[in-house]
């Protein structure tokens, strides 16, 4: 945008934080990567090498994109119809948005303990069962795939309401009249109306929560079991417990490279959807 | 067999509104209001924002339920039928199109909803594109529309289904001068082409007065008057209606006599009028009323010239002339008090500012009214 201003001295200073802020990024980003491809001094791909060509490490990536996929599209099923009710109560919309974003006052790591106290084998939920006689045995609830999916839904659906809420607010008044009018019932509205104007904010709900998800670390250390890992857990445990940078940082590519092809068929799914729609 | 229901077989197209009140609290939006718009009318809801008129189309509609009273339509009561089985058409104020839409999709939108066959569908929304003058843009997206397109597409989406009924609320307010009018006429145009009954919302009077059959003056949850074009510009039954229609010198004034005639002393002098001319009261010595004079039936006396038969006359001096074509606004100081009269420019003579004059008017074309009521001075952005 041209405001016709000339360019002083003052801005550029005012450039300079977000400046150094790049430049540290992508200098650390650039080491990382560089890391991965150096072993005992010289180039390598070693380590994609030993990461590509492991079974039990396909397992993790399988893992790791299902478990996100089925994440995404229970947190947006579940945020659905919590957006509805925002979108609805003109009202009490504020006070209601800050109910949904009170889990994120509390820290992920305190948050995810939480879980483990009502999940776990001794855990509230289980005891509640055990006490009415629906269960003999104590579910399992965490240190699996399911403890994960619970945990990772709970701690992300709050994104998806917030993104599903801005595009229903964003559908023009009266159009529900107008269909109501044309003949369309209640749910006819919906279907032809409110559900593919408000499919843009869906569809970033399940980006932001897929890629939140791929990348998680406490969740699946906390509430996954020790089989359980993801590539974010794998990263972590490379770092802290083997200390193998270089690994690590293969990983971490292998990761950006998941991420960017999710992404990109994503995208390409939201454009068929949203065919026609400006 | 007769069923009682039947027997009062009502015109398709008609809205019958029995004593219908909305409120929101202890906010009481409509009052009482009945009214009977027969089928195939135009009808225009006109009033001051905040009247009440868009409630009533809004009750119409059945987006809101009243409070009190009943909704018939067609005769059938409408209290528990649903929008979406409501014989009505609705163009909104914004239009309401769906952008994930083309034009041809928002017209054939109401025609899938009935399931009719593919055909059927496209011949209707072709027929329906070229009656509203939009040929050849089917495949447009909303977006791609100007504002008296996106208007037509409204309008066509609605008629396409044939409605006995349209509800319009405001549909011409954001659009320009110039189209306004042109929309103006096709409407009116459409509606005769059709005789689909047309109960169209506006604040704007000079729109009501072109395009209706038949106005509602709406103010404050009530109906002030119902009547033609002329009948609410040539009849007003209140102060309201008078100062909403049109122009009008308004002399407050009070009662010295009230008999088979009425003597109101004024600002402007004290006048002598037939007790006829009173309207919405029962004139008594002593009352504060005010006296309203429509502009053009005030003349201008030439030199000597003396008032007619059933003439009031009176002193005054010319402060301004206007000359609008072929008519000129003079501007009068009547014994202090300001006046507007409106002549036909060829008959003016050679009044000039400055010069005194007599005026005359014939003395049953005055009206004398109640004052308004707080709550209806308000309308207008005054103090009682």
């Amino acid at each position: 945008m041209n405001t016709g201003e000339k360019p002083t001295a003052a801005k550029a200073l005012m450039l300079l934080p977000a400046l150094i802020v790049l430049g540290l990024f992508f200098t650390s980003v650039i080491l990382l990567f560089s890391n991965a491809f150096v072993d005992r001094g010289g180039f390598s791909l070693k380590y994609f090498e030993q990461i590509l060509s492991r079974p039990d490490y396909h397992v993790v990536f399988y893992r790791t994109v299902l478990t996100s996929i089925v994440v995404a599209l229970l947190a947006v099923a579940l945020a659905y119809p919590i957006a509805l009710v925002l979108w609805r109560a003109e009202k009490n919309r504020n006070m209601l948005l800050i109910v949904v974003l009170v889990p994120w006052l509390v820290s992920l790591v305190v948050r995810t303990y939480g879980w483990i106290i009502l999940l776990g084998p001794k855990g509230f939920l289980n005891a509640f069962l055990g006490w009415t006689g629906i269960i003999d045995t104590p579910l399992k609830l965490m240190f699996n795939d399911t403890g994960i999916v619970i945990g990772l839904t709970h701690v992300l659906i709050p994104f998806a309401v917030i993104s599903i809420l801005a595009s229903l607010l964003s559908i023009e008044e009266n159009l529900e009249e107008a269909s109501r009018v044309l003949g369309a019932s209640r749910l006819q509205t919906f279907r032809t109306i409110v559900l593919p104007l408000s499919l843009p904010g869906v569809f970033t709900s399940l980006m932001v929560i897929y890629l939140a998800c791929v990348g998680a670390i406490v969740t699946p250390l906390l509430l996954g079991g020790i089989t359980q890992k993801f590539v974010g857990s794998q990263i972590y445990q490379e770092v802290m417990a083997t200390f193998n940078m270089s690994k690590a940082a293969a990983w971490s590519i292998c990761l950006l490279t998941l991420s960017f092809v999710s992404l990109v068929v994503l995208k390409l799914i939201e454009r068929r959807a949203l065919r026609g729609q400006e | 067999m007769t069923h009682p229901a039947t027997t009062q077989a009502a015109a398709i197209g008609s809205i019958d509104i029995e004593k219908v009140s909305k409120s929101y609290g202890d906010a009481e939006v409509l009052s009482e209001v009945s009214l009977s718009i027969p089928a195939g009318s135009f009808l225009t809801l006109l009033g001051p924002s905040g009247c009440g008129k868009t409630t009533l189309l809004r009750l119409i509609a059945g987006f809101i339920d009243p409070t009190r009273g009943r909704i018939r339509i067609d005769g059938r009561d409408m209290t528990q039928v649903p929008t979406q089985k409501r014989p009505i058409g609705m163009v909104f104020q914004n239009l309401a199109l769906f952008p994930h839409f083309s034009v041809a999709e928002n017209i054939a939108y109401g025609l899938k909803l009935q399931r009719r066959p593919q055909t059927e569908i496209a011949e209707r929304v072709g027929r329906f594109i070229q009656l509203v003058g939009l040929a050849g843009l089917g495949d447009r997206r909303i977006a791609q529309l100007s504002g008296g397109q996106k208007q037509r597409v409204a309008l066509a989406r609605s008629l396409v289904l044939e409605p006995s009924i349209l509800l319009l609320d405001e549909p011409l307010s954001a659009l320009d001068l110039q189209l306004r009018k042109q929309l103006q006429f096709a409407l009116k145009d459409i509606q005769r082409q059709l005789r689909t009954t047309f109960v169209f919302v506006t604040h704007d009077q000079e729109e009501a007065t072109m395009i209706s059959d038949r106005i509602v003056v709406m103010s404050n949850g009530h109906v002030q008057q119902v009547g033609s074009p002329q009948e609410i510009y040539a009849d007003p039954q209140n102060l309201f209606v008078s100062k909403f229609i049109g122009e009008v010198n308004e002399l407050p004034g009070r009662l010295r006599a009230a008999g088979s005639t009425l003597a109101i002393e004024t600002g402007a002098g004290t006048f002598e009028l037939p007790a006829a001319v009173a309207r919405g009261m029962n004139p008594a010595a002593g009352d504060n009323v005010v006296m309203c004079l429509r502009p053009e039936k005030i003349t201008l006396l030439d030199g000597g010239a003396q008032p007619g038969p059933g003439m009031v006359s009176a002193e005054a001096r010319i402060l301004d002339t206007l000359v609008i074509g072929p008519l000129t606004r003079v501007t009068l100081d009547v014994a202090g008090t300001r006046m507007t009269a409106v002549q036909m420019t060829d008959r003016l003579g050679a009044a000039a500012p400055g010069e005194r004059i007599r005026i005359a008017f014939p003395a049953d074309a005055a009206r004398v009214f109640a004052p308004l009521t707080a709550s209806l001075a308000r309308a207008f952005g005054e103090h009682a």
